[in-house]
């Protein structure tokens, strides 16, 4: 039972990373025997276990059964040995996306983001001597909303699952209607999943529509919404969808309109510099990952879930804003703001329990934007496409000639991202593709067995045009 | 000191009311805006909901705190005072006039009868 | 400072991408649908607003920025409740390597052993740090835990047939998020009252608990900076109710490596890792805030979660109770490499050492500066504490929001204010371990200099700040004149 080997594992096999029993304890706190004594003496206490005697013995514990400290060198030593047992994007050429894109970071991003005053403040709750991080959030606000096509955007959230639940909690909010959330079902499995976990504690079972071969099924959404009517609170349909597809939403938005509910729009932002960005069809919420707007993949997170809206639902946003003021002297000056909305003040009723956010990878993104500029996303995404297709279509005709794993390439309008249909299970083309040093993409298997057969492929701004001959050389052979 | 005007009826939640003929005005006290501090947005039903005695009907938010408003009666909406859109001040400085947030056609004249007098209400908040 | 989009030299080139188009490739316009290409409305709100200009302009303008900034690196920052420790700079460059920094979540588990270990064994020692047994990282922050372990104190209700429990108990003086998170997962909050000595009412507690109610949800040290003595007998009441026992773990870093919430009856527990583990705070995030549960809710976890058979580690989503996903991938991996190199850097007999210092400290200051300012509160302090202005101070007309902007005048970050909502004038001071005894002598000196002040020169401290590059700022303007975004038709 997989229950209990959980804990066997736990308790069974502790630590694989050697012990140093000799270890001599290593840390950051700087108190010297001699200052340490003279404080005692003030607080009154003989010893560091005097300042918990009122505490109930039953609470306190022994040593913990963890290995010793390590020094920085040792340390330094440790990770590089456990580093060693990961392959990353760095060494291998990844055509993987899903959700997380492997684009180009200038390095001034990072360099940047090293600054000790932002990585190591906190929420700007004192205006006067955090205006730096609050002009910061308030330029990224401007650019998430311009990006999006959107009046305004937050100050950012975890990430794009739960961006997808926050929106959803919006509309319901707004709308007043607390019944119905359709979501088509070509978003990605795992917001779906995090939606239904989500809404679910509510109450609320969201109706899915099922996708029309690898497009969402506007015409189906907008059928299911009618047929809700005045329950419906929202409709959240993908953009680029989870299977890369891009198609116009203008439609499904008056037709969602007339029922009085709202429209979300989901998806990865970076394709918003070049194709119609949401807020220009008609959607009123648009959320989703940030990631891909210069944020490492690091595993998944940390990322930033971002979101936009027309500047009517601004009181029913979650999470932080931040809005421009003048000071005492007539100044310009940035502060937090409609904190009412927020839970340590409106607790119980707030929009949302969101509290920490994800600041430091908003303000990667402003930087990644600000260095790109117009010019450098429109580029970047003018490649991505281009490489894309380019991919695409030799995959295509390899499909139409000898095939080697690949069956047929479905056609339907892209960005970067695209599905293949593969002769063999995809687990085993990916194999044999991870053999030459290629993460050749998402295993659609994963999420359901129907579509085992299926590969989702990214191709950013990234990849070299050698990268993608030995994909393709790869393929043919496997 | 807060002011309690003579003549009108009060909640405990800080809401007052004025009969104008037919209709029942209904607003914030002068406590209420005081203890706020200064109001920056107001949330009202629109003409034509429907409210119930002594449930929320809406919302007033200062810069640091947010509370519900609570209708003194029940019964049907027919005037929102279009004035604090924009200006949500008024709320502050003229509480028991130009700050009005509501007018309801009371369904229920016997809820009047459980309303604070202004004796009540004032020895509440005066203490 | 002018915003970015001020600085704008519409078409300044960037050294970033190839001008040449791949060869063999079509125009991006020709691939995608018609009518698919952005094009910028009348609308100037609508249009794309990024700002045009040189690297080297960028990188100063954020460089003039954080000359408006200060963190933990800048100077001491007690922020209460936030516990503002020292990140180790090891940490920050562990994680920034390319093993680390560029792994795609859904990379196949073969070649993601090292970030898999990382991961599971820092859970391994998060149990036996919190003595709970099984922890999930998937909550990405303090509040997200909550709402996590809430969603498992309801799947093992729910699971038993116990459907009746609508209520989460939360003490009056609770951090705003326990509320919310509660409401979020569909419950009615009930507020418990406090004592005098600012502990929960017991006889409050008794009142409010019945088979209603789901579980208690409790700060300890509570949000007063108070150990909650009656724990056990606490537990002992909620548990006999039939509720469960939720630890918010704000405040673990006082009882780092001494105390257990798992020992003291907790049965949900989550954790700051960018409080208690020296993750930094980045400005308001990213955190990180895993959930640990005792056994008998372990089934009920999120998924997915590491499992390792033999000497291979995977990711697994196979947890048929589970209370299913709450993010699209397994919470903040890279947030979590740092924690666990701070924890391999103290190790078993480092860690005592935290909770010990972090007391140590606050407790010195507290016993400094009760002499000249009030403190609400007799318990013994555990790592932070309140302390109010004086009656003197008061009656000048100094409060508690006008002691900290002065505070600023002498280079600290304020403490927390105005909160736990149940003190008046709550000024909360959280010293953290990291901060040497030269330091906290100086900010004595400068809180005693600054309650001179309050009573001599009361406009001075009134007025204050005076050296930061704003002074005192209009909030109600910014809520009640909406501007959100710099708009190009300024």
């Amino acid at each position: 039972m997989l229950f209990i080997t959980f804990y066997e594992l736990r308790f069974t096999q502790p630590f694989d990373t050697p012990f140093h029993p000799e270890s001599p304890l290593m840390s950051y706190i700087p108190h010297t025997e001699q200052e340490r004594k003279e404080m005692l003496a003030v607080v009154g206490a003989k010893s560091l276990d005097d300042l918990f005697a009122h505490l109930p013995k039953e609470t306190k514990c022994g040593p913990l059964p963890v290995p010793p400290g390590l020094g920085e060198m040792e340390l330094s030593a440790a990770m590089l040995k456990l580093a060693a047992k990961n392959r990353s994007a760095a060494d291998l050429a990844c055509f993987l996306g899903g959700g997380a894109y492997d684009h180009f970071i200038p390095p001034a991003v990072m360099e940047l983001i090293s600054r000790g005053e932002l990585y190591t403040a906190y929420t700007p709750y004192q205006p006067e001597i955090s205006q730096g991080v609050l002009q910061l959030i308030y330029e990224y606000q401007t650019m998430i909303a311009s990006l999006t096509g959107c009046d305004v955007a937050n100050a950012g959230l975890y990430e794009g699952g739960t961006a997808l639940v926050e929106a959803v909690q919006m509309a319901m909010r707004h709308t007043g209607r607390h019944a119905r959330v359709i979501l088509d079902g070509a978003l990605h499995p795992n917001y779906l999943a995090t939606v239904k976990t989500g809404i679910g504690a509510l109450g609320v079972e969201p109706t899915i529509v099922a996708p029309k071969g690898y497009q969402s099924d506007l015409a189906a959404l907008a059928a299911k919404a009618q047929e809700a009517g005045e329950e419906l609170a929202c409709v959240a349909a993908g953009y680029p969808n989870f299977f890369g597809s891009i198609e116009d939403l203008g439609k499904l938005a008056e037709n969602v309109h007339k029922t009085g509910a709202l429209l979300v729009a989901v998806g990865t932002p970076f394709p918003f510099g070049f194709i119609k960005p949401p807020g220009h069809m008609g959607v009123d919420i648009v959320c989703g990952e940030g990631q891909a707007l210069g944020v490492p993949l690091q595993y998944g997170g940390p990322y930033v879930g971002y979101i936009a809206s027309s500047k009517e639902l601004v009181r029913r946003m979650p999470g932080r804003l931040v809005g421009k003021t003048l000071d005492v002297q007539g100044r310009t000056c940035y502060t937090l703001t409609l904190q009412a909305r927020e839970q340590h003040i409106r607790r119980e009723k707030a929009t949302s329990n969101i509290c920490t956010n994800t600041a430091l990878c908003a303000m990667m993104a402003h930087f990644y934007m600000s260095c790109l500029g117009i010019g450098g996303l429109k580029r970047a995404g003018e490649l991505a496409v281009s490489k894309a297709d380019i991919l695409r279509r030799k995959l295509k005709s390899l499909s139409q000639t000898s095939g080697g794993a690949i069956k047929s390439v479905p056609d339907y309008p892209v960005f970067h991202e695209f599905v293949v249909e593969t002769r063999k299970p995809a687990a085993e083309v990916l194999d044999a593709l991870l053999a030459k040093g290629i993460l050749g993409g998402l295993d659609l298997g994963r999420f359901d067995a129907a579509r085992k057969n299926q590969l989702l492929v990214c191709v950013t701004e990234k990849r070299s045009l050698e990268e993608i001959d030995a994909y393709v050389a790869a393929v043919s052979g496997a | 000191m807060s002011s309690v005007p003579a003549g009108l009826k009060y909640t405990k939640e800080h809401e007052w009311v004025k009969m104008e003929g037919e209709l029942a005005v209904v607003g914030i006290t002068d406590h209420a805006q005081h203890a706020l501090g200064d109001i920056v947005f107001v949330e009202l039903p629109k003409a034509g909901a429907s409210v119930t005695y002594m449930k929320p009907f809406g919302t007033v938010e200062s810069v640091k705190a947010a509370s519900d408003l609570f209708s003194p009666l029940t019964g049907k909406v027919v005037e929102v005072n279009p004035a604090l859109a924009k200006t949500p001040e008024t709320v502050n400085k003229d509480p028991y006039s130009g700050g009005w947030m509501i007018k309801i056609q009371p369904a229920n004249k016997a809820e009047f009868a459980q309303l604070l007098d202004d004796k009540t209400y004032g020895a509440l908040v005066n203490k | 400072m002018e915003l970015i989009f001020e600085k704008n030299r519409k078409g300044s080139p960037n050294p970033y991408f190839p001008k040449e188009d791949p060869a063999g490739s079509r125009k991006a316009g020709d691939v995608l649908p018609k009518g698919m290409l952005r094009t910028e409305p009348d609308d100037p709100n609508k249009r794309l607003a990024l700002p045009e200009m040189s690297e080297l302009e960028v990188v100063r303008h954020v460089l003039g920025l954080c000359r408006r900034q200060v963190g933990i690196d800048s100077t001491f920052y007690p922020l209460g409740s936030c516990t503002m420790k020292y990140n180790p700079k090891i940490n920050e460059a562990v994680s920034r390597w390319p093993q680390f920094a560029a792994m795609h979540p859904l990379q196949p588990d073969s070649t993601a052993q090292g970030t898999l270990q990382v991961l599971l064994e820092l859970e391994q020692g998060l149990c036996h740090v919190t003595g709970m047994d099984a922890v999930t990282l998937n909550p990405m922050a303090g509040a997200h835990g909550e709402w996590t372990g809430i969603l498992i104190i309801k799947a093992y209700h729910d699971s038993r047939g116990d459907k009746k429990r609508r209520k989460i108990l939360v003490p009056t003086a609770a951090h705003g998020t326990n509320p919310a998170s509660a409401a979020m997962c569909g419950y009615e909050v009930v507020a418990i009252p406090g004592t005098e000595d600012g502990l929960v009412d017991l006889k409050g507690l008794e009142a409010a608990l019945g088979d209603d109610v789901a579980a208690l949800m409790l700060t300890n040290p509570n949000t007063l900076g108070l150990f909650e003595t009656d724990i056990l007998k606490i537990q002992k009441m909620v548990h006999d109710a039939g509720g469960q026992l939720y630890y918010d773990g704000a405040n673990l870093n006082a009882i780092l490596g001494v105390a257990r919430p798992g020992d003291m009856g907790f049965d949900v527990v989550h954790m700051n890792l960018h409080k208690t583990f020296s993750t930094p705070h980045g400005g308001g995030g990213p955190g990180a805030g895993p959930v640990g549960v005792k056994k008998h809710l372990a089934e009920f976890l999120p998924v997915p979660f590491v499992k390792k058979t033999g000497d291979r580690y995977e990711m697994s989503s196979d947890r048929p109770k589970t209370i299913g996903r709450v993010g699209a991938f397994y919470g903040n991996s890279n947030v979590y490499v740092r924690a666990y190199a701070y924890f391999r850097t103290y190790g078993r007999d480092g860690l005592p050492e935290v909770g010990k210092h972090a007391v140590l400290n606050a407790a010195y200051v507290l016993a400094k500066l009760q002499k000249t300012y009030t403190r609400p509160l007799k318990n013994p302090c555990m790592h932070e504490f309140i302390l109010q202005p004086t009656k003197e101070m008061l009656a000048k007309g100094v409060r508690t929001l006008h002691l900290a902007k002065r505070l600023i005048d002498y280079g600290y970050h304020p403490p927390t204010i105005y909160f736990p909502l149940v003190v008046n004038e709550a000024m909360m001071i959280e010293p953290t371990e990291t901060e040497s005894k030269a330091t906290l002598d100086q900010f004595v000196v400068a809180m005693e200099k600054i309650a001179k002040e309050a009573l001599e020169t009361p406009e001075l401290v009134i007025n204050a700040p005076h050296s930061a590059v704003v002074g005192k700022v209009d909030e109600t303007k910014a809520a009640k004149d909406l501007d959100l975004r710099f708009c190009a038709c300024e």
